[in-house]
């Protein structure tokens, strides 16, 4: 025990040394946790709180400590610990460490020939420091060791700790010839911006760079000259993709999603899509066009990726796969129904996605699915595919443009129902569309009209043919959502405000659209098909992105407010 | 002494006589302390209050009584402050003989400056006690005196008599013991501000160093509320943040944190900034003069006087004021700029012509004459006519060699028997023609058009493990230092780390065998089987070297790839064999940990620094230190070898770089840079100089990269671009490009050829030093999340980068710091 006179000076220092380095032991591992970095002014901001010196003191079984004594004992731990943090800096930057650590303050506890502190690891990282406030009559927080006991059963019996890797070197191009390739070892350098800039007009980034092309050059020679190393990504890559592995294929539309280098191939691919789809569109090849779509798929859902450039070669593909007369060898038997629909999901997304870009994208977009009706020549499974096409587009869309024609659909379907010589594709269309119809219409219906709902008004709207139907499959809609929003929201209901009557039924569509679309990937293997069944996994994409391709009924409650 | 003790003693005398007239009112003087921080004295007139005042005069009659007994030693002092407070105390007959004695030892021992004060003083408390009032400032002039005296006992005696005498805290003494300081200091800065634009920089040169002086004067006083209320007034004023403390942030933090006098006298800090030599400051002529005038002959200040006296050198910088920005670029050494008579020696930074192989072989015709000779080095001999060829094409190489030679004479080269260098083996030598020819031929020429690639050697679970790498020069052997000191060395091409053969097996070899170099070696072909499978993993070999004791902070691999030199925290440094695997030497000499080691150009010298202030030179022959550099009170941190091993470059903790010349000096002189030059505002990491031996390069943390020219020791420019410290430099092997890698994570390439050459034909702006990136840099290389501590050119400009990946979440904690 150390007995401490009230004056202080030289002496007291020697009679404190070893008082002083179990303060500083104590207490530095606390602050050293905050030295992150290589920052003086952290050092100099340092100080003790005097509580805390106080705390220790006692704690040390020094009791009677005059003010005096621990105001000296606080400057002195202070300065020691300043000191010994400044030295600790000098390692950390050696190191060339922007963090100082444990070790760099036990190097310049070395250098001052203190002993180092042990004890104070722990594999976390963190000290084991707690905080709590000292009792009497300053209620100061105070810093002290959070000891507690181990049971030695509980130390033996714990798992060993993971032992920490070994080093081990990675090798990459960082650039090559002054341009860093993109690569997943190296940052995305390009921004967003100017990918955008550069896929809208690329001549202007041509320009940009450093030499200068003449314009004659920029005619004849092609401005994305493709690496060897790009030659055979995109061999593989098609050929996987078209080939016969599923395997190999679902590691290559992987690689079209997460691959960050794909810009300079993009423009091929694209043309490989919509020649494919041209050519197999004749060949009535339905598995290729399935494939080629699930391509297009991939390089949407890329996010390095920016497609507005390409889309009057993407459109035209994807429109011929939702339009198309026949996409197969037996329509009657095969499942182009779910090429159809796919295709038109993938049409909705993107629409959303770029006609912010592009201004009237989707207004030409519905126009081509529109006109489809006007044409009576046109075979029932186009009329089949506008459908789909217009109602993945959302909730506005339904009900401005799918409203109106259903009326004349259900007319020409009555007529041909009337035609006895009907085959049996159309019959099967028929079911096709009234699926479509009851899936899609009763849910819009439903949040775009308040009740009552009037059969009349039903078939004044819809028709004769769809009227009953939709009458029959909103009603039930109807009970169910009150049933449910009464459940759910009671408070709201009784609410006055008549606004939550449009707001309430928003629920039931989102929640309702996953668990509808999950039944399509099932329906999507035929099982006569020639093709090979679309892999599981195709299912979540497409999940997802009809969520998306439906929730813009939030958007459109934007743009109408 | 210029005390006029006629004017005192006849100032004294009647002050005495005034007392003793005032005795008898004596009794009557009550003290009250009142509330306002300025004291007044009531003297109440009537006589009803004697009795409770008596008891307090009596008092006051015992400690002052106290002082004389209690501190004999301080006599003089003490009789000073009965001096001044004698009226207030009134004391008697006992007191009025010591202040007799006064008079005589304030002839002897007050300096010149207190003259002024100790007759007003007594002048005004002979006013005082008249009108029966003394003022606080008296008190505190007395005070001031003795403190500017340093005579610091009797100034804590004198502030306890007071204290005692008017229950009172010591407050309002420090306020006013700390205002000269604030006077002064403030006074200098609105003089700063009087100075018409074109010059104001120059004064405000002097505004930091007399500002850290007078804070450590100050906590020298224990005025510690005062300091540092002191210390944040300035500091906190932005308009002096942005000019005069910009340059000393790291300093002006660790002045902050001295608040003990003890820690005064311990800090290093202070001990290289008082003692190790004088701060320096460069003045043109007119500035000067003004200077002169201001703190010489007007003596507003006697503070700051004293101040410039004692610890600054002023300098006369021929011709008119330098510009700010020079200035500013200048400044930021810890003792401010250096000696313009410093840098006047001559340095020879020429290379070396026997083995500056790489310039010859640079040169076409001699590559094209010698082409012949890689080919067919070592199983050639079996064919007379190609071995006959050989020699003719060595022989003509050679004396090709010696007339190029001779032709061009650099008048910077030094002697080659300057410093002694051993001669090349000749196997070496051949070895080094052969892998120069083969290189150099298909060297890359990096031009802003054709930039260079960079592969990059990412080395992972390494960070904060990993403390330095080290690189062999032919670019295959990579060495790793770590945090729990042990090396790594890896082979970075896929050829196997050889061992060579034990002794006794080696004895049995037959030296006469042609392939003799091959059979010293270990052949274990049966591991290469086993190792096939880790064909895609690049490490395909590698060695632990265990022995030191602690962190490794230096590693260097010499030429021939024999020998590997660490230095760590143990205070040793290790020299390491690359063929046994084995540690061959410890030197030991330092007493703090080695920072720094460096083979010289040619192998046989290495240099070492160490946090024990010294650099010295070793010989891997000798186990002793054939040089000991000392640099006062700062830490070496960096160094580089000269490309003519004849100088070696370092870098210290106060920030200014110094170049030393290896030749012994005479006898008798102290070890001095034959350069030194500061300018970097916060410590250098790295330093490299220029392939032609001419230009020194350093960075550091405080971003800029300054290029200094060897020939004078000024700066050539400071280019900036990187947005964090930077830790790594290298330049190409045709000394054209500059790459340097820092902690923002990337890698910036510098057209340096085009910089020197502009240099040279005078386009350089000479006003405006600083070069921004845009004019000099070729391209940016960014990486993921590494930083770059070492980087590389290989023989054919291929830029290699190394760095230890930095876990995502670790830079999380430091983004939010």
């Amino acid at each position: 025990m150390i007995t401490i006179s009230k004056d202080y000076g030289y002496p007291l220092k020697d009679c404190f040394e070893s008082f002083l380095t179990f303060i500083v032991t104590r207490q530095c591992s606390k602050y050293l946790k905050e030295m992150t970095t290589t920052d003086q002014a952290k050092t100099a901001i340092l100080q003790f709180p005097y509580a805390s010196i106080q705390f220790i003191a006692d704690s040390n079984q020094c009791q009677h400590l005059s003010d005096e004594c621990i105001k000296y004992l606080t400057l002195e731990a202070t300065g020691v610990v300043r000191f010994l943090l400044q030295d600790a800096l000098k390692f950390t930057r050696k190191c060339r460490r922007t963090k100082m650590i444990i070790d760099d303050f036990e190097s310049a506890m070395k250098m001052r020939y203190l002993e180092p502190i042990v004890g104070f690891r722990l594999s976390n990282g963190n000290l084991p420091f707690k905080i709590t406030t000292a009792v009497g009559s300053s209620h100061r927080e105070v810093q002290c060791i959070d000891d507690h006991e181990l049971q030695l059963d509980q130390v033996i019996t714990a798992p060993l700790p993971k032992v920490p890797l070994d080093f081990s070197i990675r090798t990459h191009w960082l650039a090559i010839e002054g341009k860093q390739p993109t690569i997943n070892e190296n940052p995305e350098i390009i921004s967003k911006a100017d990918l955008t800039a550069d896929s809208l007009d690329p001549m202007k980034s041509l320009t940009k760079k450093r030499y200068n092309l003449d314009a004659s050059k920029i005619k004849t020679s092609n401005p994305h000259e493709l690496s060897l190393e790009q030659q055979i990504y995109y061999k593989e890559i098609t050929e996987a993709c078209v080939g016969s592995e599923e395997q190999k294929r679902q590691e290559a539309i992987a690689s079209l999603t997460t691959e960050t280098g794909l810009h300079q191939i993009l423009p091929r691919i694209v043309l490989f899509i919509s020649e494919g789809v041209k050519i197999n569109l004749m060949q009535f090849n339905l598995a290729i066009l399935i494939y080629l779509m699930r391509m297009t798929s991939a390089l949407l859902d890329n996010k390095s990726l920016y497609c507005e450039k390409y889309l009057h070669q993407l459109f035209p593909a994807i429109m011929s796969c939702i339009l198309a007369k026949q996409l197969c060898a037996r329509p009657d038997t095969d499942n182009h129904w779910a090429l159809r629909d796919y295709a038109a999901s993938r049409c909705a997304q993107m629409v959303k996605m770029f006609s912010a870009n592009i201004h009237g994208l989707r207004n030409r977009i519905v126009r081509i699915f529109l006109r489809t009706f006007h044409s009576e020549r046109l075979p029932l499974v186009t009329h089949y595919g506008a459908l789909v096409g217009l109602c993945e587009m959302g909730q506005e869309t339904i009900e401005e443009l799918v409203f109106p024609i259903i009326r004349t659909l259900g007319e020409r379907i009555i007529k041909s129902l009337e035609n006895p010589s009907l085959s049996s594709i159309d019959k099967i269309t028929i079911d096709r569309i009234n699926g479509v119809i009851s899936k899609f219409i009763p849910a819009a219906y439903r949040a775009s009209r308040p009740s009552p709902d009037d059969l009349e008004h039903f078939k004044h709207e819809f028709g004769s043919y769809y009227g009953h139907r939709l009458h029959a499959q909103v009603i039930p809609l109807r009970q169910q959502t009150r049933s449910s929003t009464s459940q759910s929201t009671q408070n709201r209901q009784f609410s006055p405000s008549s606004g939550s009557n449009s707001r309430v039924p928003k629920l039931l569509p989102g929640q309702a659209s996953p668990s509808s679309h999950h039944q399509t990937p099932g329906s999507i293997t035929p099982s006569r098909s020639p093709v090979r069944p679309m892999n599981p996994s195709l299912s979540k994409p497409h999940s997802q992105s009809s969520t998306i391709s439906l929730t813009p009924a939030n958007s459109h409650e934007n743009v109408i407010l | 002494m210029h005390f006029p003790s006629s004017s005192t003693t006849s100032s004294s005398s009647p002050s005495l006589q005034n007392q003793i007239s005032n005795t008898a009112n004596s009794n009557n003087v009550l003290f009250l302390p009142s509330n306002t921080s300025k004291m007044s004295f009531i003297i109440p007139n009537n006589n009803n209050t004697n009795n409770t005042i008596n008891n307090s005069s009596q008092q006051q009659i015992v400690s002052s009584s106290n002082i004389l007994s209690s501190t004999p030693t301080s006599g003089m002092t003490t009789s000073i402050n009965l001096n001044g407070i004698n009226p207030q105390t009134n004391s008697t007959s006992n007191i009025s003989i010591s202040s007799g004695q006064v008079t005589s030892q304030q002839r002897l021992t007050f300096p010149q400056r207190s003259t002024s004060l100790i007759p007003s003083s007594l002048s005004s408390s002979l006013s005082l006690s008249q009108s029966q009032q003394i003022p606080q400032e008296e008190f505190m002039k007395i005070l001031r005196v003795l403190q500017e005296n340093n005579m610091t006992e009797s100034v804590e005696t004198f502030r306890k008599e007071y204290q005692t005498l008017f229950n009172k805290t010591a407050t309002p003494t420090t306020i006013s013991l700390s205002e000269p300081y604030f006077n002064a200091l403030d006074g200098y800065i609105s003089y700063v501000q009087e100075q018409p634009d074109s010059s104001r920089h120059e004064f405000a040169q002097l505004i930091y160093p007399l500002f850290v002086h007078m804070y450590l004067d100050l906590i020298e006083k224990d005025q510690l509320d005062e300091a540092q209320r002191f210390f944040m007034t300035y500091v906190k004023n932005t308009n002096l943040q942005a000019t005069v403390f910009a340059s000393h942030k790291d300093d002006l933090y660790r002045i902050k944190s001295l608040i003990t006098k003890e820690q005064i006298a311990q800090s290093e800090y202070v001990k290289s900034f008082r003692h190790n030599g004088r701060y320096w400051i460069k003045l043109c002529n007119a500035s000067l003069e003004l200077l002169d005038q201001f703190l010489i002959k007007q003596q507003k200040y006697p503070l700051l006087t004293k101040i410039v006296q004692a610890y600054f050198q002023l300098e006369i910088n021929d011709g008119s004021a330098r510009n700010a920005e020079t200035q500013r670029l200048l400044s930021g050494g810890r003792l401010g700029e250096i000696k313009t008579e410093d840098n006047t020696n001559r340095m020879y930074y020429g290379l070396l012509r026997d083995h500056d192989l790489t310039r010859i072989l640079q040169h076409k015709s001699i590559l094209a004459s010698s082409t012949g000779i890689d080919n067919d080095d070592g199983a050639g001999d079996d064919q007379p006519s190609t071995s006959k060829n050989r020699k003719k094409l060595k022989k003509d190489f050679f004396n090709q060699r010696q007339s190029k030679a001779s032709l061009k004479v650099d008048p910077n080269a030094p002697q080659l028997t300057r410093i002694p260098i051993p001669e090349l083996r000749e196997h070496e030598r051949m070895d080094l023609i052969n892998t120069f020819q083969e290189d150099y031929t298909r060297m890359l020429k990096i031009t802003p058009d054709n930039l260079p690639s960079c592969c990059y050697y990412t080395l992972l679970n390494g960070y904060l493990e990993i403390n330095c790498l080290e690189i062999s020069e032919d670019s295959t052997l990579l060495a790793v230092g770590c945090k729990n000191s042990s090396i790594y060395v890896y082979s970075l091409n896929r050829q196997k780390l050889i061992t060579m053969k034990l002794p006794h097996e080696l004895e049995r070899l037959d030296k006469s065998n042609e392939h003799i170099y091959e059979q010293m070696m270990t052949n274990d072909d049966n591991k290469d089987d086993t190792n096939t499978n880790h064909d895609n993993d690049i490490l395909y070999n590698q060695r632990l070297l265990c022995g030191h004791t602690g962190p490794i902070y230096g590693l260097s691999m010499s030429r021939e790839k024999w020998f590997l030199l660490s230095c760590s925290e143990d205070c040793t440094i290790r020299l390491w064999s690359l063929l046994t695997w084995t540690c061959l030497i410890t030197f030991r000499g330092h007493t703090q940990p080695v920072f720094d080691v460096q083979f010289g150009p040619f192998g046989h010298y290495f240099a070492s620094c160490s946090l024990d202030k010294t650099a010295r030179l070793w010989c891997i022959e000798h186990a002793q230190t054939l040089r000991l550099f000392t640099d006062g009170c700062n830490d070496m941190e960096t160094l580089c070898f000269h490309p003519n091993s004849n100088y070696i470059a370092t870098s210290s903790s106060d920030r200014i770089l110094k170049i030393w010349d290896l030749l012994e000096c005479k006898e008798g002189q102290q070890m001095k840079p034959i350069r030194q030059m500061s300018g970097h505002k916060l410590n250098v990491c790295i330093l490299k100089f220029s392939k032609d031996g001419r230009y020194l390069i350093s960075a550091g943390f405080d971003r800029q990269i300054m290029i200094w020219d060897c020939s004078n020791g000024s700066l050539v420019t400071c280019l900036l671009g990187h947005s964090d410290a930077i830790f790594s430099m290298d330049i190409s092997r045709d000394g054209l490009i500059l790459c340097t890698g820092s902690v923002d994570f990337s890698i910036r390439i510098w057209n340096f050829g085009q910089l020197i050459k502009d240099k040279d034909d005078g386009k350089l702006d000479t006003v405006q030093r600083v070069t921004p990136s845009a004019k000099y840099e070729l391209v940016t290389y960014r990486t993921k999340r590494t930083s770059t501590t070492l980087i590389h050119f290989t023989r054919r400009n291929l830029l290699l980068g190394f760095g230890v990946f930095i876990p995502p979440n670790e830079s999380t904690t430091k983004t939010k710091t």
